[in-house]
């Protein structure tokens, strides 16, 4: 069978299972209704973040699905067929393919997800030459266009499909290279902020592209930009404006906005409430916290937070349960968490693995989604 | 060299400025002061007021890793006048950061301070598979072997890079110190490493307890 022919089978059975799930919602309305009108759904929305997790299922690659859009389709696809979670994105090698537009030299690897290696912008002067982005011919933006534009043809009516594109600061620290970016944030800071804004404008193209040809929303990944790496005031004063000018741009595109998350390193701010309140008001959509050490934080102040601003909190379970657990302790992992947390924010909650990767065990992913539709049926409790 | 005053080469690192440092490493040089006496005196001094006041949340990632640049590039002027020295380390360290992962401020700046302790430090960069972090240890004979990871879906590296030890008949020579944003004090446990270290400072204190650990076992 030819890979459209597989696509459009597996499109065929998505459209079946959500037919015969005996749930209310389809998983486009589900992620609707927290996403955009932060109401209570029918059950508490399945996030999974799993990149190039499924391609085991159908055989391929990492290096196979990040350079053919109908290997990701195929992978991503299977995925959802094989698990039922409520969310498929794009976009595997995240933190590559725009770089990789003005040479930055990229590792591509069989069974791991490519990695930059080297930066373009040896000195600050070299900026100037770094043209814009063209999504549709550079490099391998169009394997993430021609992959949005499928999924969005095939599943669209019943699936939400996200758009996954790098943060600028994460952008920035590729592009000129991590420590020299981060020297630069004290000792050049008008040549970070003028980095920043240029890298700003590419995402918003890429992201924009993406919108047009049919994406839900845009998940901004930026490891680099945790307010963890510079003080708040460098957070503020060089950071701030970057994710600002993007929200501003992306926000009315979408019902629900470009979105970015702050991956990890917040949990150590003294002053969380704070930074995150700021993070908010810039446009930020999505919180995300990841189990175990996050459990120490004040969760439901975090919440309080996120319905004010009608955001929603990701709460990631911790990628070792998916490798060490037994599926039955998964269940009550999965149960107390929601129990715990998920009561009476219904609208503006997600829960999900962390991130599912080659040590994820098939039957647990299975356990975790047999205990969403057990206890996550809305409103809980 | 007679009372040399390395308050100005001690600032040079506080401030991160690498010409400055340069050029008063050369200054010293000149005027007799040994190689190791400018690192102890001067570099040493230096990030050590910068580890306080980055533990005091007066200075942040930028500031440490402007020092660390500034002592890297000290370090590399002094390198020919420690070779002769080598017997003077404090311990062998091969690090990096894991596949599938460019984030390396944080290692950088461990690494700086790992060689400003006296360690010698063999650094291989970002993207390191477990078998380049076992083949360099193999061929340095390494103590220690520091790997970091920005990433959670990068961390079961660390386990393979241990497992790779163990098979090649390494394991209990060489300990393993591990470290970046996706870890925490439980990471050791979960992936058969030996050790955790929260930053630059932490980790040379770890670095040393591990080798009075490796010294127990010879």
């Amino acid at each position: 069978m030819r890979s459209t022919e597989k696509i459009d089978a597996l499109a065929e059975q998505l459209h079946q299972n959500v037919r015969n799930s005996g749930e209310y919602l389809t998983p486009l309305e589900r992620f609707n209704s927290v996403h955009i009108y932060n109401s209570v759904p029918d059950r508490l929305l399945a996030w999974a973040f799993y990149r190039e997790y499924p391609r085991y299922l159908v055989n391929y690659t990492v290096k196979d699905i990040e350079t053919d859009h109908l290997k990701e389709c195929e992978s991503l696809l299977a995925g959802l067929v094989e698990f039922g979670y409520d969310t498929v994105w794009t976009n595997v090698d995240v933190y590559s393919v725009i770089p990789e537009v003005w040479g930055c030299p990229i590792s591509m690897h069989e069974d791991a997800v490519s990695v930059p290696v080297g930066a373009v912008i040896k000195r600050p002067e070299d900026l100037e030459q770094l043209r814009p982005i063209d999504p549709y011919n550079d490099g391998r933006l169009s394997v993430v266009l021609n992959s949005i534009a499928l999924l969005r043809e095939k599943i669209g009516d019943i699936y939400p499909v996200l758009g996954h594109c790098t943060g600028p600061v994460s952008l920035a620290s590729i592009l000129r290279g991590g420590s020299k970016f981060v020297v630069d944030v004290k000792k050049r800071p008008e040549f970070v902020a003028r980095l920043l804004d240029f890298c700003a404008d590419q995402i918003i193209t890429f992201a924009k592209a993406q919108l047009d040809l049919g994406a839900t929303g845009v998940h901004m990944a930026d490891a680099a930009g945790s307010p963890s790496m510079v003080s708040p005031q460098q957070y503020e004063e060089v950071f701030m404006p970057a994710y600002m000018k993007i929200q501003k741009a992306l926000g009315h595109l979408t019902p629900s906005g470009a979105r970015w998350h702050s991956q990890s390193g917040f949990e150590t701010l003294d002053d969380l409430e704070e930074f995150l309140e700021k993070s908010l008001i810039a446009g930020n959509n999505i919180i995300h916290v990841s189990t175990p050490w996050s459990l120490k934080l004040d969760i439901v102040a975090i919440q309080n937070l996120c319905r004010k601003y009608g955001a929603v909190l990701w709460f990631g379970i911790d990628p070792a349960s998916f490798a060490n657990l037994t599926p039955e302790q998964l269940e009550l992992q999965v149960k107390e968490y929601i129990e715990k947390y998920a009561k009476d924010f219904e609208g503006y909650f997600q829960i999900g693995p962390n991130m599912l990767n080659d040590t994820s065990k098939p039957e647990l992913v299975k356990a975790y989604m047999e205990a969403m539709r057990k206890y996550g049926k809305c409103p809980v409790g | 060299m007679e009372n040399y005053d390395f308050e100005k080469l001690i600032q040079a690192v506080v401030d991160g400025e690498s010409e400055d440092a340069l050029e008063l490493v050369e200054d010293a040089l000149k005027r007799g002061v040994s190689a190791y006496e400018i690192i102890d005196m001067g570099l040493v001094e230096g990030m050590k007021i910068v580890s306080d006041r980055y533990d005091r949340k007066q200075y942040f990632v930028p500031d440490l890793a402007a020092s660390a640049e500034a002592m890297t590039d000290a370090l590399e002027q002094l390198k020919p006048l420690l070779e002769v020295q080598k017997e003077k380390s404090k311990g062998t360290v091969v690090i990096g950061v894991v596949q599938e992962c460019s984030q390396e401020i944080g290692k950088n700046i461990v690494a700086a301070m790992l060689s400003g302790a006296g360690f010698k430090v063999y650094d291989l960069g970002i993207n390191v598979t477990p078998r380049q972090f076992v083949d360099k240890a193999r061929e340095v004979m390494a103590d220690i072997v520091g790997m970091g990871s920005p990433m959670l879906q990068t961390v079961k590296y660390f386990a393979e890079t241990e497992q790779l030890l163990k098979q090649e008949g390494l394991r209990e020579k060489i300990k393993l110190l591990v470290g970046g944003a996706a870890t925490n004090r439980s990471t050791p446990e979960k992936t058969g490493t030996d050790a955790w270290a929260v930053d630059g400072n932490e980790a040379v204190k770890v670095a040393e307890s591990l080798m009075e650990q490796l010294r127990g076992v010879q």
